[in-house]
């Protein structure tokens, strides 16, 4: 065995000028409102556990009070920020889509694109395959495919209710830190799902039966403040009566 | 005097006012340190980019509770680094996996040099299995003094223990590589030579 320690290298250009930028950024800025986690470790704990949670349902409606307003304002994200819209993938780009997305995820099987939406923070592609689901950033300025997170199981059972769902937390450390959740709702129910975290909420995208939103926060999201609120999930059948909520255990 | 000649105390108090570009400086000094040790300890050029960022963020997050009292950061961040990838090891690498970028999704790397950092990570891996048969406390001490070159007495003051200890520390994990590392004597008969 080689036992001597490989030479020291230099971080790559790319990445350094990218760390940088987002140092002097985050020092020159005003102190962040402290909402969120014992930081690093509970927000990576609910990428560890936060995988696979199922809605509660509660029947027909339980006296909560009609769908919320779309997207408080608040302090961070702002309500702009926090927009969620669908993207419609022309019908020629989608295996291309989907290739970049099962390749860059590094996993097998054959995927279908279920949904894509944007926000403040870029472009995320929901692929599911029967037992794995993926949550695929694409579409960058390089026209790069890389996976948000990659959930063995997916929608897989337990789905005797009506809704289900996929939530995860990302603090990714280019840009923002954000807060996703994905699921499936039935769609001869649900009409709408929101997607609630302290004092935002918004408007999940909703196709098929599927559902995806995501709630992008400040950059160093996860490394400052206390403890992280719990996201809720909440869906509404087409009169806007609540029909089942659900929120990450961890 | 201009900002580049400042140390790093001077340094890290103008951040502490509010002053990014020298945080950023700050990062130029000791990132590169910052990103081998990483690297040193968890085996992955990849997790060493992502771990680099969040030491120096961290760092940034506990300013209003550190104060210099040298003048070179790095004993500390060095430190700071460890202490990062022994908490959040476990988790981060699950976390790591699946935030990591796609690597040279900007800038290509040249094949030459992806293939050199692999070549890192293989040896690097191998090394941390030995080097992860060691206590805690000489891991660490290894780590700071004879892989990142911080002196023993900068390492005792970071480490909050005496220079002697830290001394002693690198001697017993130095010893103890040495029996790890050190192939075993194979007999090299065939069947016919042998009695």
């Amino acid at each position: 065995m080689n036992t001597t320690l490989p030479p020291a290298r230099d971080l790559p250009p790319h990445r350094h000028a990218r760390i940088r930028a987002t140092l002097v950024r985050a020092a020159s800025e005003p102190p962040p409102r402290r909402w969120v986690a014992p930081a690093l470790s509970m927000a990576t704990a609910i990428v560890a556990l936060g995988l696979v949670m199922w809605f509660v349902p509660l029947g027909g409606g339980d006296g909560r009070a009609a769908g919320p307003a779309t997207t408080s304002a608040a302090a961070s994200p702002t309500a702009d920020e926090s927009i969620v819209r669908q993207v419609r993938v022309p019908t020629e780009d989608v295996p291309e889509l989907v290739h970049g997305c099962v390749d860059s995820a590094k996993v097998e099987g054959t995927f279908e694109l279920k949904l894509a939406f944007a926000d403040a923070a870029g472009r995320l592609a929901v692929l599911y395959s029967g037992d794995k689901l993926i949550a695929c950033e694409f579409g960058g300025p390089a026209g790069e495919y890389r996976p948000a997170f990659t959930v063995l199981g997916g929608f897989q059972p337990p789905i005797s209710a009506d809704l289900n769902l996929v939530s995860t937390v990302e603090g990714s450390p280019e840009h923002a830190g954000y807060q996703v959740v994905i699921g499936r709702v039935d769609p001869a129910t649900t009409a709408r799902v929101t997607l609630t975290q302290k004092d935002v909420t918004i408007d999940a995208v909703l196709v098929g039966g599927v559902y995806a939103a995501r709630i992008v926060r400040p950059l160093d999201w996860w490394l400052t403040g206390d403890s992280p609120p719990p996201a809720v999930v909440d869906a509404y059948n087409a009169e806007g009566d609540l029909v089942g909520s659900a929120s990450p255990h961890y | 005097m201009t900002i580049e000649n400042r140390t790093d105390r001077e340094l890290w108090d103008d951040a502490r006012g509010g002053d990014g570009g020298a945080f950023g400086l700050l990062f130029d000094r000791h990132g590169r340190a910052v990103y081998n040790h990483c690297f040193r300890l968890v085996g992955s050029w990849g997790a060493a980019e992502d771990l680099t960022q969040a030491v120096f963020l961290l760092a940034w997050r506990k300013r209003a509770r550190v104060r210099m009292t040298s003048d070179s950061a790095l004993p500390w961040l060095l430190s700071v680094a460890t202490n990062v990838v022994r908490t959040h090891h476990r988790s981060m690498t699950r976390w790591l996996r699946i935030a990591r970028r796609l690597p040279g999704e900007d800038v290509p790397d040249h094949a030459e040099e992806v293939v050199g950092r692999i070549d890192d990570e293989r040896r690097m891996v191998e090394l941390l299995a030995a080097v992860r048969e060691l206590p805690r406390n000489q891991q660490e001490a290894l780590g700071l003094c004879v892989w990142s070159g911080v002196s023993y007495a900068e390492a005792a003051a970071v480490l909050g223990i005496a220079e002697v200890s830290v001394r002693a520390r690198v001697s017993k994990a130095r010893a103890r590589l040495r029996d790890l590392l050190t192939p075993p004597i194979v007999a090299l008969t065939t069947s016919e030579e042998a009695p």
